[in-house]
């Protein structure tokens, strides 16, 4: 089941076009990010996802309905989008998640528990009174966050979530998403410019480049650092990897998801690098292609032709050997 | 020079004595000036409110002719209504000439434009992400509207004072509808324009005073909704 299917989906502001999407399936229960540099198009797009507005030409199906502008109000209880700068009603964090029920007309005999778990979840335990104009901007936006949480949405819009954040609010914000979707299936679609928390989230990625969106190049992006006295040994969590060239400052390595070798076992090759792990998800992309996610003690995603996994035989729980080039895992 | 120091000193004595026809006057002035303030802020602040979020053929137009009647002579409005209320006007059945709900309706016509614009100003000045908010919500129109008047309110508590500040202080509605008849219709504006022309400075400056001190009261009022609205 699809969460969104975009069909010869256009728009433009004032004569000028600003998307163009020819054909774009978000799969329900799955977290999506669109990349892409400012004023490419992701945060229009995520407003079309959101029914803040109507495209010029296309159709937008919802969960296999098709949505019509005079379904937008139904079908936006069904989505929270997290703006790119949230905006807080001028009342204290209590009064913010209350406008919210009063506007979606929950009972309120569940409103004293909703708000206590999404304020909890986002560490906002104890935030109830503060007044929502003195809060940093790390709070605000998981006040934002606690706002959407509470209507329990079935897909969630984030625009530049952690942009601009402390480490704090960034890496809750992360967590909450990441137990949203795997709890409750909740399906999130993230806009950002960075790659890394695409990566960390485990998305699937688009490509949003001049209002054209494709399938984007996945990389796996690894923090660690050099292993002392081991010229060309890259630590990161429990795994090391063979890095060339490698230099001492050196605090994440990235390698393209089609650098990556799958086997059944260990390869008798030139390739310095071969990871065992388990495959933990597979899917197949727009382009046939199949992106195989493998835990090797660190999470990594590899895209193989459909003929090479068929041909492998391999199938989600089963061990694999993930190998790439010591040349083709590039420090930054 | 001393006859009106003698006559400011006489002022003083009535207000700070409770003169009964001081207060009996400003009563009847606040009562009216009230009642038409909030009626026009009923209907106006709607209206502005609708205007600032509307996108439509002939807005600007419609904000010239708002500006306008903000401007409007009050003896225009009076002229207007007199010949609506008047004995052979088409409300003249309803008997409403020379009574307190005549000075109501004139009022409420000069309050209206008053009440519409600060809404406006106050709706235009709310940050764009507010609306793109409560829009996600998916709630209903009138719910939307109110989240609006409630994220608005300093702006909309200004519209109601701003139109106070106009009913209270006018003359020539409450002259021309009320026909300052003692003890019923008698306003302090038109008490005082009454006094002066007899020559009898003490009620007048009285009532003058109270009425200035009305007035910064209503400013003060007004820049504090201003300040706490920023």
């Amino acid at each position: 089941m699809n969460a969104y299917h975009l069909e010869g989906v256009r728009f433009s502001y004032g004569g000028a076009p600003v998307l163009d999407i020819p054909s774009l399936e978000v799969e329900a229960g799955r977290i999506g990010a669109l990349w892409g540099p400012n004023g490419a198009g992701k945060s229009t797009l995520l407003h079309l996802m959101a029914f803040l507005e109507a495209p010029r030409a296309g159709r937008v199906r919802f969960f296999g309905e098709e949505a019509r502008p005079e379904r937008f109000r139904a079908l936006r209880r069904r989505v929270g989008i997290l703006l790119q700068i949230p905006y807080l009603f001028h009342a204290t964090v209590a009064a913010n998640l209350e406008a919210a029920f009063r506007a979606r007309g929950v009972a309120r005999g569940r409103r004293p528990a909703l708000a206590a778990a999404a304020l909890e979840r986002l560490g906002l335990s104890g935030f109830e009174g503060r007044r929502a104009q003195k809060l940093s901007g790390g709070e605000a936006q998981r006040v934002a966050l606690a706002r959407l949480l509470v209507l329990e949405p079935d897909v969630l819009l984030l625009d530049e979530p952690t942009n601009h954040l402390d480490a704090v609010s960034a890496a809750r914000i992360e967590e909450t998403v990441l137990a949203l979707n795997r709890e409750r299936g909740v399906t999130v679609l993230v806009a950002s410019h960075d790659r890394g928390l695409a990566h960390r989230l485990g998305a699937r990625v688009w490509q949003v480049e001049d209002g054209r969106v494709g399938e984007a190049e996945i990389e796996n992006v690894l923090h660690g650092s050099p292993v002392p006295g081991e010229p060309g040994v890259f630590a990161c969590g429990g795994v090391r990897l063979v890095v060339q060239p490698l230099p001492a400052s050196a605090r994440s390595v990235r390698i393209g998801s089609r650098e990556i070798v799958l086997s059944r076992g260990l390869l008798d090759s030139s390739l310095r690098n071969q990871l065992r792990g388990t495959i933990v998800r597979a899917e197949v992309l727009a382009r046939g292609e199949v992106l195989v996610a493998l835990d090797c003690g660190v999470s990594l995603q590899a895209v193989v032709t459909r003929a090479s996994w068929e041909g492998l035989g391999l199938t989600v729980g089963a061990t694999a050997v993930a190998s790439v080039k010591a040349t083709a895992v590039k420090a930054s | 020079m001393d006859s009106f120091l003698t006559a400011a000193r006489q002022a003083w004595h009535l207000l700070a004595g409770f003169d009964p026809e001081v207060w009996r006057v400003a009563f009847t002035s606040l009562r009216i000036a009230s009642l038409a303030a909030a009626l026009g802020a009923v209907a106006g602040a709607p209206l502005g409110m609708a205007i600032a979020v509307s996108k439509f053929r002939g807005r600007d137009a419609l904000l010239v002719a708002l500006n306008t009647s903000m401007a409007m002579p009050t003896v225009v409005i009076g002229l207007f209504v007199y010949a609506l209320i008047g004995r052979r006007g088409p409300l003249g059945p309803l008997g409403l000439l020379f009574t307190p709900s005549g000075i109501v309706l004139g009022e409420f016509l000069l309050a209206v434009p008053i009440a519409a614009s600060y809404a406006l100003n106050a709706v235009e000045a709310l940050d764009p992400r507010l609306f793109q908010t409560i829009r996600s919500l998916g709630t209903s129109r009138w719910h939307e509207a109110w989240m609006i008047v409630r994220e608005a309110r300093f702006g909309m508590a200004a519209a109601l004072v701003g139109a106070f500040g106009r009913t209270i202080a006018e003359v020539g509605v409450a002259m021309m509808l009320g026909g300052n008849i003692r003890g019923f219709t008698r306003t302090m504006t038109t008490a005082i324009a009454l006094e002066t022309s007899k020559g009898e400075f003490e009620l007048g400056l009285a009532l003058g005073g109270f009425l200035l001190l009305l007035a910064l009261l209503v400013n003060l009022g007004l820049y504090a909704l201003q300040r706490e609205a920023r």
